[in-house]
């Protein structure tokens, strides 16, 4: 979000086209709302800049719901690199009891893609709620419907010799106890995506109601093994459990920490990491991290802003239409300042003011060659702190952060994108309210 | 018990416009209006007092939605914008502006209502009437074996939204994009009396570049990614050739049909109502399979087990495809949309498509139907960064698409960049005062009257000028062909020279560089003075301005004689009955037309073999013709039947001239010379009318009666 808002800077022609437009005053003058939420959004992710770990605790006043969320890219001490292809669950003891039984053996699956449960319906079908199911005598001895449907779809599973159930949905406890005396296992709340690489790699064919199961359904080619015990005392049992098969594109990368809030932190983490890799070989180049880019940007402009000057001097003024386009550039330089005195500021290694005066030093350095300055890299990353030391990788190599290109450079055209949108805005229009009440406020104009 | 209130007498306003408060909401309506004109203008953020959506916008049909006011003249003017826009869907805020303006224009010149009307009616009536006229200087008629006027008229309706945010290259992409389509709904080669247009289906996608938009002939269906085909057997079954094609509305989910009043009873050991329905479906499906039907399609949901064993029989479905789908669907398929599943689908309503693929769109999987024979439909994908802008971008594609349409019944188009406005202004000072006193007295007003009504109504129209100006430039207008000049706020004029004007005029058609006539300096004045009247000069198209008026592409000329020659050869098939003698001479043009056009292009000349292949047919046929003459009528009859191919051939020649937009382009950016603007001359003209009937309708109200129980 602070990329959104603070940097407000291409050497594009268009900035300076909607930037000539306004005068300077009126660009202060203007606060309406987006403008002024983008300002109080800027204010909060100055902290989440760089790579200190600042951790942030929202919470939800009227649920009382709370989480935790930080940006950094130090996911690597929490994964664990055993893991394994194919697709990890967490099972209770008895079912990990049956995989026992089941290793070294290839087994087969089913996949419903649905609840499997007597009671549920596909999606966009409307129960009727006005048919009574009315019978004429007491029958005691002949079983209910939900009795029937767990027999019909037990014989099923029985006569296909399937060993695994993968359901999306939810699985009806009792049918699933049923289950586990006939030495199947069933898996609950297994993703979609999970499902249809299963249906690839096996040839089964997912079906909504466990009722359609027929032969031609069922996959075969499933290992099963058990791939590490969690469960400890006083704790719930719970095995993780390995589900892989042939040629499947499936990866499971367990997560783990022993603060429970941390989980969803930790997961949130490890995918901008795994995008970020993403990026960088899609793009098949990097950006310089820490800094550097918008160091070597803010030097670009300053040339340009002062060759720009000189040019002009020299033809003696008359170029109408680029009168503030000097100022715009100036502003753009500023945004980028900003952002790496943040950086500096948030790795706790100086204050903004110092941080301003060694951006400052480190420009005039920059005159002539364009070097990577080590130094100044090391300044940014966290130097104090305790980690580091004991990362091998960081203290090994000084200096070398990178960015993605193509996600940077989309993030300054968004932010370029929603500047534009908000100074170009000139009117808030409030629909919908009673002209009475509003008569006291002077700043609001009826229509 | 009754409750009886006291009825309130109703509120009668006398003179409303008089009132404080009345002009006060006209002026902030006219601001607001006036400050969002334009490609410069700027954006309205638009929401709810409650915290509902945000919408950021400068167009018209969007802002006028949101601007409802408690004043019923503003609310009448409102309801005549909107009316105006539901019928030509350009020139909404054009509308606004001159209306009010005219009507503030009118109370300050001080003149009774009544003078005003008959006034403002004479002089529409002198606009209307020089804007219909031939050699009226600010109309360009379009030429539609060019692409360049559409796409310049197509550029200055997208240009004129800046919520778009678009850079130069995208505009220019967008607008040959919009054109593409709007070429490929127009069906070729059809010589009945009505010709149906055919429509463009909108997918829109968040998130991509606006250079990733593009466009299909035929329909783009979403698919969720679960339903794609994924085994063997079905990617195979999607190889070509026509498949037929099912269509139902009706949900196909198995839920029971309303039972009305009232509950349904079950008995046990009677069978289960959801099993029966469910049997039927199964028994649609066999029929279905049966009838080798190869896509199934459902507006809304299919049970999962009817999905199941219709996959099974290699059937491709597709459900939930909304009510939008359905039209083209039915369009361009011919199938008939299904509304029962109890009953055996009738033969003929299955559809054909020709191709059915998997095409990646973005970040989305979609299918790919293409159609059978050639009915004019395509899908235009939009893409944009983010939500707010990629909806500005569809509502304008939208408009000009709307637009275009318009051209195909009016050919022409008028000069925008308020150049139209002040010619017109120009136009009429020059015709108003020439003739003042016997105009005046013919109307029975006096001259001092009709000299000050001109002066309100040309004022009024070259506010609309003056409305696309916004960051404190100056506009100019010069005293030759009186277009629009502007100069920006910061730029010191030095008129007396004309050194340092802009290089065109706002238009783009008139250039500093060319002298108005020999030895005749080009002057300026500025827009809001008065000037002495002159007659405007139409722009006179001299040769040495011929890369800017007259298209510059040969390749399209020549297309655009071919498709004119294509209409009298359907013709002339016509007397090939009658007469078979000049039969003979009629098909030797053909070949002769034929040749320069192997010559000038490099795509056509797939096309134009064929072409030519044909009328080596034709002229073979026709020699056994002309040696016996006996079974004259029998033999004719293959002739004719030939010469309908020959005609048919020549369609995906024209059809050709749809991608010759793309190769158009280029040539265009070539040119030195600014982009012209256009605006559509019929929603123009009928907003010109609008715009003064209100006004004279408001001007007219004495009193408003307002019942205020």
């Amino acid at each position: 979000m602070y990329e959104m808002t603070k940097r407000i800077s291409l050497t594009n022609g268009e900035v300076v086209k909607v930037f000539k437009e306004m005068e300077g005053s009126i660009i202060n003058q203007r606060c309406h709302t987006g403008l002024q939420e983008l300002t109080a959004m800027g204010a909060v992710a100055h902290s989440f800049l760089g790579p200190n770990i600042k951790h942030k605790f929202i919470q939800d006043e009227s649920t009382g719901e709370s989480f935790l969320v930080c940006t950094c890219f130090r996911v690597v001490d929490h994964i664990d690199l055993a893991s394994s292809i194919g697709c990890v669950v967490l099972l209770s003891a008895e079912q990990a009891s049956l995989v026992h039984h089941m290793k070294e053996r290839s087994c087969k699956v089913v996949l419903i893609n649905g609840d499997l449960s007597e009671k549920y319906c596909h999606l966009g079908f409307n129960k009727p709620t006005d048919v009574r199911y009315v019978a004429d005598k007491l029958d005691l001895k002949s079983l209910s419907k939900g009795e029937v449907w767990e027999e019909k779809v037990l014989t099923t599973l029985l006569n296909n010799n399937v060993n695994l159930v993968l359901v999306s949905g939810e699985a009806s406890e009792r049918f699933t106890q049923r289950c586990v005396g006939h030495c199947i296992v069933v898996v609950e709340r297994v993703k979609p995506a999970i499902l249809k690489d299963f249906a690839d790699t096996t040839g089964a064919v997912p079906v909504t109601y466990a009722t359609q199961l027929s032969k031609r359904c069922v996959g075969i080619g499933v290992d099963i093994s058990v791939w590490r015990d969690f469960s400890g005392n006083g704790r719930r049992a719970s095995i993780a459990v390995n589900i892989a098969t042939d040629h499947s594109a499936l990866v499971t990368v367990v997560l783990s920490s022993n603060v429970q809030a941390k989980l969803q932190a930790l997961e949130d983490q490890f995918w901008s990491c795994a995008y970020r890799l993403h990026h960088a070989l899609k793009d098949k180049k990097l950006l310089r991290g820490a800094g550097m880019t918008e160091l070597l940007c803010i030097h670009h402009l300053q040339k340009h802003i002062e060759g720009r000057g000189q040019k002009t001097r020299g033809q003696g003024g008359a170029c109408f239409g680029n009168v503030h386009r000097d100022y715009v550039l100036h502003l753009m330089v500023e945004g980028w300042m900003d952002y790496i005195a943040t950086l500096m500021l948030n790795s706790g290694t100086c204050s903004k003011v110092s941080a301003w005066t060694t951006i400052n030093q480190h420009l005039r350095d920059l005159n002539g060659e364009l070097s990577v300055d080590a130094v100044f890299s090391r300044m940014v990353l966290r130097d104090d702190n305790e980690n580091c030391v004991n990362s091998p990788e960081i203290r090994l190599s000084p200096g070398r952060v990178y960015d993605n290109i193509n996600v940077k450079l989309e993030a300054w055209r968004k932010a370029l994108d929603l500047v534009f949108l908000v100074l170009q805005t000139d009117t808030e229009i409030i629909t919908g309210i009673d002209p009475k009440q509003v008569d006291s406020q002077s700043h609001v104009l009826v229509l | 018990m009754f409750r009886l209130s006291k009825k309130i007498p109703s509120v009668c306003t006398d003179d409303p416009l008089s009132k404080n408060e009345v002009s006060r909401k006209m002026t902030l309506m006219r601001q607001i209006l006036i400050s969002s004109f334009g490609p410069n203008g700027r954006l309205k953020q638009v929401h709810n007092n409650v915290g509902g959506p945000v919408l950021t916008t400068s167009t018209s049909s969007s802002l006028l939605q949101a601007l409802r006011s408690t004043d019923p003249l503003l609310k009448l003017i409102n309801a005549s914008i909107l009316n105006h826009l539901s019928r030509f869907s350009d020139c909404g805020l054009y509308v606004g502006i001159l209306c009010l303006s005219l009507i503030s224009n009118v109370q300050r010149s001080g003149l009774r209502p009544s003078v005003a009307i008959s006034l403002n009616q004479y002089l529409l009536g002198l606009c209307t009437s020089y804007l219909k006229q031939e050699d009226c200087g600010c109309k360009v008629n379009i030429d539609f074996g060019s692409s360049q006027n559409l796409v310049t008229l197509a550029r200055s309706v997208i240009s004129s939204k800046p919520a778009c945010v678009l850079t130069e290259k995208e505009q220019r992409h967008i607008s040959t994009l919009v054109v593409h389509a709007f070429l490929l709904t127009v069906p070729f080669g059809d010589t009945s009396e009505t010709v149906r247009l055919g429509r463009i289906v909108r997918v829109c996608i968040e998130g991509q570049s606006v250079l990733d938009s593009a466009v299909f002939q035929g329909l783009l269906v979403d698919a969720p990614d679960m339903l794609l085909p994924s085994t063997g057997v079905e990617r195979t079954r999607l190889g070509s050739g026509p498949f037929r094609l099912a269509l139902f509305t009706v949900s196909l989910s198995g839920d029971l049909s309303v039972l009305g009043d009232g509950s349904l009873e079950v008995h046990r050991g009677s069978p289960d109502p959801e099993d029966i329905v469910l049997d039927q479906l199964l028994r649609l499906g066999e029929q279905v399979v049966r009838d080798q039907v190869d896509v199934f399609m459902c507006q809304r949901v299919i049970h999962p087990v009817l999905q199941h064993f219709l996959r099974r029989n290699g059937v491709l479905v597709v459900e939930r495809l909304g009510v939008a789908l359905i039209e083209p669907i039915v369009q361009m398929t011919g199938a008939q949309a299904v509304a029962v599943y109890q009953t055996p689908v009738p033969p003929e309503a299955y559809g054909q498509v020709k191709e059915v693929c998997v095409r990646k769109v973005g970040l989305k999987e979609m299918l790919h139907l293409m159609p059978c024979g050639e009915p004019a439909l395509c899908t235009m994908v939009i893409s944009h960064r983010n939500e707010t802008m990629l909806n500005e971008l569809k509502s304008a594609c939208q408009k000009v698409e709307y637009v275009l349409r318009l051209t195909l019944r009016d050919p022409a188009a008028l000069l925008g960049g308020g150049c139209t406005e002040t010619h017109l202004a120009a136009y009429c000072r020059s015709k108003g005062s020439n003739g003042a006193a016997q105009t005046a007295s013919s109307m029975a007003v006096s001259q001092s009257e009709f000299l000050l009504g001109l002066n309100a109504f040309c004022l009024s129209l070259e506010a609309v000028s003056l409305a696309l100006e916004h960051d404190g430039g100056a506009s100019f207008i010069d005293l030759t062909h009186a277009h629009c000049w502007s100069v920006p706020s910061d730029w010191v004029p030095q008129w007396g020279e004309g050194v340092d004007a802009p290089d065109t005029c706002r238009c783009g058609l008139v250039e500093r560089s060319t002298q108005p006539a020999q030895g005749v300096k080009r002057e300026w004045t500025l827009l809001n003075t008065r000037y002495p009247p002159f007659i405007p000069a139409s722009w006179v198209q001299d040769s040495s301005s011929v890369p800017l008026v007259k298209d510059t592409n040969p390749l399209v000329k020549d297309t655009s004689h071919l498709v004119k020659d294509t209409n009298p050869l359907v013709e002339d098939t016509s007397h090939l009955v009658k007469d078979t003698n000049p039969l003979v001479k009629d098909t030797y043009p053909l070949v002769k037309d034929t040749n320069p056009l192997v010559k000038d292009t490099n795509p056509l000349v797939k096309d134009t073999t064929h072409l030519v292949m044909d009328t080596t047919h034709l002229v073979k046929d026709t020699i056994p013709l002309v040696k016996d003459t006996t079974p004259l009528v029998k033999d004719t009859n293959p002739l004719v039947k030939d010469t309908t191919l020959l005609v048919k051939d020549t369609n995906p020649l024209v059809k050709d001239t749809s991608h010759l937009v793309k190769e158009t382009t280029p040539l265009v950016e070539d040119n030195t010379y600014k982009p012209r603007v256009l605006d559509s001359f019929t929603a123009k003209l009928n907003a010109l009318q609008v715009a003064v009937e209100t006004a004279n309708l408001i001007l007219d109200i004495r009193y408003i009666i307002q019942d205020v129980n």
